[in-house]
């Protein structure tokens, strides 16, 4: 889309268009609005105010006012604020999500502090919604309290995820003791990168299925340091379980010389089976000396 | 090379790839071949049989190959049974190339991976926005016109994603992903933090992009609202003041 300059009098007139309970406009008709909608940032906020008013206010199709509710996200001032408020109040299913999302692209103090009564009033694509905006406006100081106040685990995932996605270690860590240890807390452990986090659980999770997510999730981690520690731990496991979950972290890692080194060391033939079998998942070019080494030796 | 009587066939090749050759050397040659007759019908010839070679097929992966990546970004973007799945695909977001990447051995990256490189790091340098990390009225200029190139860049990368196959779509965009989150860091310590909000709400939509469950009018929807966001930020930014001024 070229990037348009269009006189007042034409975005007036196709953003009037079809103001006044008539059908929503054909496509043609929307990417003239959209268009039009552009070249208000060329105006000062007091002109491109009112023709965002009239476009959210006003019988337009969905598409036009998610181009009007990005357009007042970049308007500054308290009216604008209050405008894009009012509309995420009033307005009801995915407009309604799109209103608070840009409530955090705008980045308003007072906006963001409003985010928890839509979270707490609001069904689950509305917590979506105010979730996103607090990424968005990077605030996981906010996510974090909603974290605390969850009401179960499906909730607590949900919001724990989008802090591993915000990078938030300090706020995840703090979490821990304070909420369960999950899968979805191990998972965003992973996401952000907390190695430290996920090495801890691995070695002294509460449970057993933790303390093998969290292994697993080593493997997602996969720095140098993340893939030595899934050695040490196969190395060192006492049983089955954290063996594979080591493996498969190595697998996920692509720690190919780690399988190899565990395979030469390995003096079980059921050890040297798994390995092997891992190898050939990682499509390693070593296995077929492996295989052959294994073949030649007769009983 | 001195003049055109000792101008080789190899010497035409390089030229016909223009690989290799100075530019003087270039110039040599382009000049032999624009005034001697005999020396223009053998670089036709040359030309005309490099021109009939195929193009080198790409080295397919292994299916266990793919399959382990997959089950990578699997164990991580997997939704818990039981949660409502967040619009965005927030693993994605998080991970940008390194994820991408390891997706992206279904078109034949995996052939550079094989020497051991990181995933994500092939073939590309990271764009030149790390050098902010002292904040001063020049910075956010710099900083500014940076992200001026990178909000283009995407425009044009946007718009090729038409063309794109699924796995080089999710290629394309974790890249986009990796570099608006430079940006992003960059935004921060330029003053400018409207901007990293934004791209920050940009890499949620290209995450979305990325699903692998969206119809072709989906893709379309969120590639036209991607465009025009990127249009209303490039107007944006062409008022932002220039150094010196007040920052609005």
């Amino acid at each position: 889309m070229p990037n348009v300059r269009l006189p007042a009098a034409l975005i007036a007139v196709s953003l009037c268009g079809l103001a006044f309970g008539q059908e929503p406009a054909t496509s043609e008709d929307d990417a003239l609005r959209i268009a039009a909608l552009e070249a208000l940032m060329d105006a000062p906020p007091e002109r491109a105010l009112p023709p965002v008013r009239r476009v959210l206010t006003g019988n337009f199709s969905d598409e036009v006012k998610e181009g009007a509710l990005f357009i007042l996200s970049q308007i500054e001032g308290p009216e604008a604020l209050e405008l894009l408020l009012e509309f995420a109040r009033n307005e009801n299913g995915p407009l309604k999500s799109e209103a608070i999302q840009v409530i955090g692209i705008a980045g308003h103090t007072d906006g963001i502090e409003e985010l928890k009564s839509f979270y707490a009033n609001g069904d689950a694509e509305v917590r979506n919604a105010v979730l996103e905006a607090y990424l968005i406006a990077d605030r996981p100081d906010a996510v974090y309290d909603l974290a605390l106040a969850a009401d179960d685990e499906k909730e607590l995932s949900q919001i724990v995820e989008v802090l591993g996605a915000m990078g938030a270690v300090r706020e995840l860590r703090q979490l821990l003791g304070q909420v369960d240890v999950t899968e979805g807390l191990i998972d965003a452990y992973a996401i952000a990168g907390d190695f430290e986090s996920l090495r801890a659980l691995a070695a002294d999770a509460p449970d057993r299925r933790s303390r093998v997510r969290a292994i697993e999730a080593l493997g997602m981690i996969g720095s140098d340091e993340a893939k030595d520690a899934l050695v040490t731990i196969f190395r060192n496991a006492d049983d089955r379980d954290i063996r594979e979950a080591a493996v498969s972290g190595m697998i996920i890692a692509d720690h190919e010389e780690g399988v190899l080194s565990l395979y030469r060391e390995a003096s079980s033939a059921r050890a040297k089976g798994e390995l092997l079998e891992a190898l050939r998942a990682m499509d390693s070019e070593a296995l077929w000396d492996l295989v052959d080494e294994a073949l030649s030796e007769e009983d | 090379m001195n003049d055109e009587a000792v101008i080789s066939d190899e010497d035409l090749v390089l030229y016909y790839y223009d690989d290799g050759l100075s530019a003087p050397a270039k110039k040599v040659i382009s000049d032999a071949v624009g005034s001697d007759g005999a020396l223009a019908r053998r670089y036709a010839r040359l030309s005309a049989e490099l021109d009939a070679l195929p193009d080198p097929e790409p080295l397919p992966p292994s299916a266990a190959t793919v399959e382990r990546w997959h089950s990578g970004f699997d164990a991580i973007s997997a939704p818990r049974r039981g949660t409502v799945r967040l619009r965005r695909h927030l693993p994605l977001y998080a991970a940008g190339v390194a994820v991408a990447a390891a997706l992206a051995i279904g078109i034949g990256i995996g052939a550079l991976l094989g020497g051991g490189t990181p995933p994500g790091s092939v073939g590309r340098t990271a764009p030149e926005v790390t050098a902010f990390t002292d904040y001063t009225a020049g910075s956010r200029s710099r900083f500014l016109r940076s992200l001026e190139v990178h909000f283009r860049d995407s425009r044009a990368s946007l718009k090729a994603l038409e063309q794109d196959s699924a796995d080089s779509r999710r290629l394309r965009l974790a890249r986009l992903i990796d570099d608006n989150r430079l940006h992003q860091r960059a935004a921060r310590q330029s003053d400018a933090d409207r901007f990293a909000r934004v791209l920050r709400a940009f890499n949620l939509v290209l995450s979305e992009l990325a699903a692998e469950d969206l119809s072709a009018e989906e893709v379309e929807a969120l590639r036209t609202r991607l465009l025009f966001e990127l249009d209303v930020m490039l107007t944006k930014l062409s008022r932002e003041p220039s150094e010196g001024q007040d920052i609005i």
